[in-house]
């Protein structure tokens, strides 16, 4: 079975890195694509087509919300929101995201222990797989 | 803690930096525009990043402080509470400690800061500015792991208590844990990005590199042929040898011509290959310049003063290693020109400035230059004090201080000695007086100046060069070694005759363009044997720091581009380093400015005593213009007195008047050619040496020549000027 295509929108260097290995060491999915803010991310996601796309909320350029709101528009395909929603006017923000189209959330990773970082990525990849099955 | 996988540690290390820098310029321009909403999001947005990027990777204190910070942020945002200098404090503060701890996790350094204290300090902030009582809670909707909450939890409580305790007195104390001054780190420096259009630019000059390679093989091939022509000469005597010998003239020539032309364009592709990677690694004045803001209003708050801080020539650009080695520099620049330079509102009022002082730092690149400056409209130097204090400490004597320039009396700062330890303030006393900075620049081979007007404010500015790696020198030669004087020092050359120098106390000078000008022996300083071909000093005339000294030399020899090799010579404390001339004889390079200062001048009086003979005359008959000037030039700088006459009938007539010790002469000439001439000498005088050059190089025109009563008959086929030289010293009693 081949592996799940997945782009990455996430402005922290750090986190793209983390995402990636996370992604990338299953053997199920694969990252296809990454971009700093919504503006590249589009151009990547029209360019290698994913099966599913994680954004993050806060970028420069085009944030989460209007990037969600830009890709159900051009080119529908499953988001996983990956955020820590931490400031309260974050929750106004998932309900417009669920609203404007997004499937899922995903707490940014935090170090921990090995077993803790495989629970995370099997958490994370069982989520993708999910949201690669829907129809959008 | 340590992140322990190297890509995510330089990862965050890239990351962090940039919100770290982000912020506490983002802090500086809200402290002085508190309104911009525009950058509280900035900032607010820049916290969150770190703090994500912090907890991803376990650096724990780096996102608890930076929550806090962030707390304090979104608080003004909303309103709950108002910009005051103590928030800036302690937001400072708090991004300094996280400074610390980022460069822990990055380097393994030990940060060495307390972040229970900190994290009080901070929360302290957040719940004084508060009317409510209670300390504030942090509102979250986090995915928070159960320890951290524990941790949290347990924090608060012993925050709460500690807050409890301050409520009251926050508002009189200043913080306990001051904002240290920021150390401006190194590691930002050790990587460069490169456009990747320069980087196609380099990939075609190693094609035509390829390209200079094979023109260059293929002039082997007529080596090749050459040889295997010679080849057949030699065993073949006789035979067909003027046949070879057209062959082999017709190949040379060409191979000649082919290889002067593949050289000089081998030559300019190492050129310009190597001026590309050079500007590879230059990088913006600003990548140092921006670290300063922060500098200058940390000790302008120390100090209780108010400064308005601009930077210019940010966007210009620099040899990454020259940015290095002028950050302390400015730094100390800056800090004196708070510290001394400018003065406390009062004051500037009671002078009639404004209450608020200037301080300006410009970067400039001019040809091969760079120039840095650090302005100030404050207090200035007084420069008859300057001189006063100058004198007391024994830095000069009064009749030195006599004949100073007022820019000299005003760089009298820079000496080492001139400013006491109980006058130097905290802040600038860290062991940072102006003679380190002198020091600093000085081993850069550059140079400190100041301008300065008491009561209207101060220039300092670093003058330095721009490509350090090839330098131009002056070749000279003393005790059998070559030494290198960089261009930059050196104003002119010249030859002194021996009475030209004169003795001024102990001290020999001489006049050149109406200066008096010191003179030393290289051969002296170095500790050499004196070796003077005869009759003539060769002399360089270098300037340092605005004086000029003449430094008399075994011989001036050759002007050449070179690299310079480091190696700091402990115990030579006058070499810089030692480096390579193109005809592979090793070269020391002279550090100049350790040349002369400070050194005791050896009694001149007895060698000058020892007077040599008077100069030896010498007629110079040639009717060719340039030959005769290039004659004259190689006989004067042996120290001959020359004469010259343009023809034979001519050279009769001077030799009449005058008397000479050896005359040099052409054969052939208008009017009476050098045979005629020579006989017509000897007719009268046997005894004056006389040297024919000339270009008839046949044996029977050598014969006639000496037959006509010449001593000497040199071709000028194979003229060398040492030959002709040593021909006369040969003759000339």
């Amino acid at each position: 079975m081949s592996k799940i295509r997945v782009v990455l929108i996430e402005d922290s260097i750090v986190a793209l890195e983390v995402l990636q290995r996370l992604i990338n060491s299953s053997g199920e999915a694969e990252v296809v694509g990454a971009a700093t803010d919504g503006v590249e991310g589009l151009a990547i996601v029209e360019r290698t087509q994913p099966d599913v796309i994680c954004t993050d909320l806060q970028m420069p350029n085009m944030d989460g919300l209007e990037f969600t709101k830009a890709v159900m528009q051009r080119f529908p395909r499953p988001v996983l929101v990956i955020s820590n929603a931490v400031h309260p006017t974050d929750v106004d923000n998932i309900f417009n995201l669920m609203q404007a189209g997004a499937l899922d959330f995903f707490p940014k990773p935090s170090s921990g222990t090995v077993t803790d970082y495989e629970k995370l990525r099997d958490i994370l990849i069982t989520k993708i797989k999910v949201l690669a099955s829907k129809k959008v | 803690m340590l992140i322990e996988d190297e890509e995510l540690r330089s990862l965050y290390k890239i990351a962090s930096e940039d919100h770290i820098a982000k912020l506490e310029q983002g802090l500086l321009d809200l402290e002085k525009n508190p309104e911009d909403q525009k950058k509280l999001e900035e900032l607010l947005r820049c916290a969150h990043s770190l703090k994500g990027d912090s907890r991803m990777l376990g650096v724990k204190d780096a996102e608890t402080l930076t929550h806090y910070l962030e707390d304090i942020l979104s608080g003004v945002k909303q309103g709950k509470h108002q910009f005051s200098p103590t928030i800036f404090e302690a937001l400072f503060m708090g991004l300094d400690t996280v400074k610390k701890i980022a460069h822990e996790a990055v380097t393994g350094e030990p940060a060495n800061v307390s972040v229970f204290h900190v994290s009080a300090e901070l929360m302290a902030v957040l719940s004084e500015n508060e009317n409510q009582q209670e300390p504030a809670v942090l509102p979250e909707i986090t995915f928070v792991q159960d320890d951290q909450q524990d941790d949290l939890t347990a924090l608060l409580a012993l925050a709460q208590e500690q807050v409890e305790e301050k409520e009251v007195e926050v508002k009189k104390t200043k913080p306990i844990v001051t904002a240290t001054e920021t150390e401006l780190k190194t590691e930002q420096l050790d990587t460069v990005r490169i456009e990747l259009s320069k980087i196609d630019a380099l990939l075609q000059y190693t094609g035509e590199i390829a390209v200079a390679q094979q023109r260059l093989s293929k002039q082997l091939e007529l080596v090749r042929n050459l040889s295997q022509l010679w080849e057949e000469l030699i065993t073949d005597k006789g035979k067909q040898q003027e046949l070879v010998l057209n062959r082999i003239g017709e190949i040379l020539p060409k191979l000649q011509t082919n290889l002067d032309n593949d050289s000089s364009k081998l030559r300019v592709i190492a050129d310009q290959l190597g001026q590309s990677i050079r500007e590879l690694q230059l990088l913006p004045f600003s990548t140092i310049f921006n670290l300063f803001p922060r500098t200058v209003r940390d000790i302008v708050k120390s100090q209780n003063k108010e400064v308005n801080f601009t930077i210019t020539g940010g966007e210009n650009l620099v040899d990454r290693k020259v940015l290095e080695e002028i950050k302390a520099p400015i730094t100390h620049l800056l800090r004196n020109a708070i510290d001394h330079g400018i003065e406390t509102p009062e004051e500037r009022i009671a002078m009639g400035k404004a209450p608020t002082g200037n301080i300006s730092l410009e970067g400039k690149v001019q040809g091969n230059e760079i120039i840095i400056e650090v302005l100030d409209d404050g207090r200035g130097l007084d420069t008859e004090n300057i001189g006063r204090v100058a004198v007391a400490r024994g830095i000069v004597t009064p009749a030195e201080l006599a004949l100073m320039t007022k820019e000299e009396v005003q760089s009298l700062i820079f000496r080492p000695g001139f400013s006491t330890k109980t006058e130097v303030s905290e802040i600038s006393g860290r062991g940072v007086g102006l003679d380190v900075v002198k020091d600093m620049i000085d081993r850069l081979q550059g140079q400190v100046r100041v301008e300065s007007q008491i009561g209207i404010g101060s220039v300092f500015r670093l003058i330095l060069r721009a490509d350090r790696t090839i330098t131009p020198i002056l070749v000279i030669k003393s005790g059998g070694n070559f030494y290198g004087l960089p261009i930059d020092y050196v104003v002119t050359s010249l030859l002194l005759k021996p009475e030209e120098v004169v003795i001024v106390g102990d001290r020999p000078q001489i006049i050149w363009q109406g200066e008096n000008l010191p003179v030393s022996f290289l051969a002296d300083i170095l500790q050499q044997h004196r070796n003077f071909r005869d009759k003539v000093y060769p002399c360089v005339i270098v300037q340092t720091n605005g004086s000029k000294h003449s430094l008399i030399v075994e011989a001036i020899t050759d002007y050449q581009e070179v690299q310079l090799k480091g190696g700091n010579l402990i115990k030579a404390p006058q070499l810089l380093g030692t480096t390579l001339l193109s005809d592979g004889s090793i070269c020391y390079m002279l550090n100049v400015l350790e040349l002369f200062g400070g050194k005791k001048h050896y009694s001149f009086k007895e060698s000058f005593t020892a007077q040599e003979k008077p100069p030896l005359q010498v007629l110079l008959v040639e009717d060719s213009l340039p030959i005769r000037t290039q004659l004259r030039r190689i006989l004067e700088k042996d120290g001959y007195t020359v004469t010259v006459a343009v023809d034979g009938l001519d050279g009769l007539q001077k030799f009449q008047e005058n008397r000479y010790d050896v005359i040099v002469s052409d054969v052939e000439m208008p009017n009476l050619n050098g045979m005629e001439m020579t006989q017509r000498i000897r007719s009268a005088n046997t005894k004056v040496p006389i040297i024919l050059v000339t270009t008839l190089a046949k044996s029977q025109d050598r014969e006639r020549g000496l037959k006509a009563g010449a001593n000497a008959y040199i071709t000028k086929g194979d003229f060398d000027q040492s030959l002709l030289l040593d021909t006369i010293r040969r003759l000339v009693p």
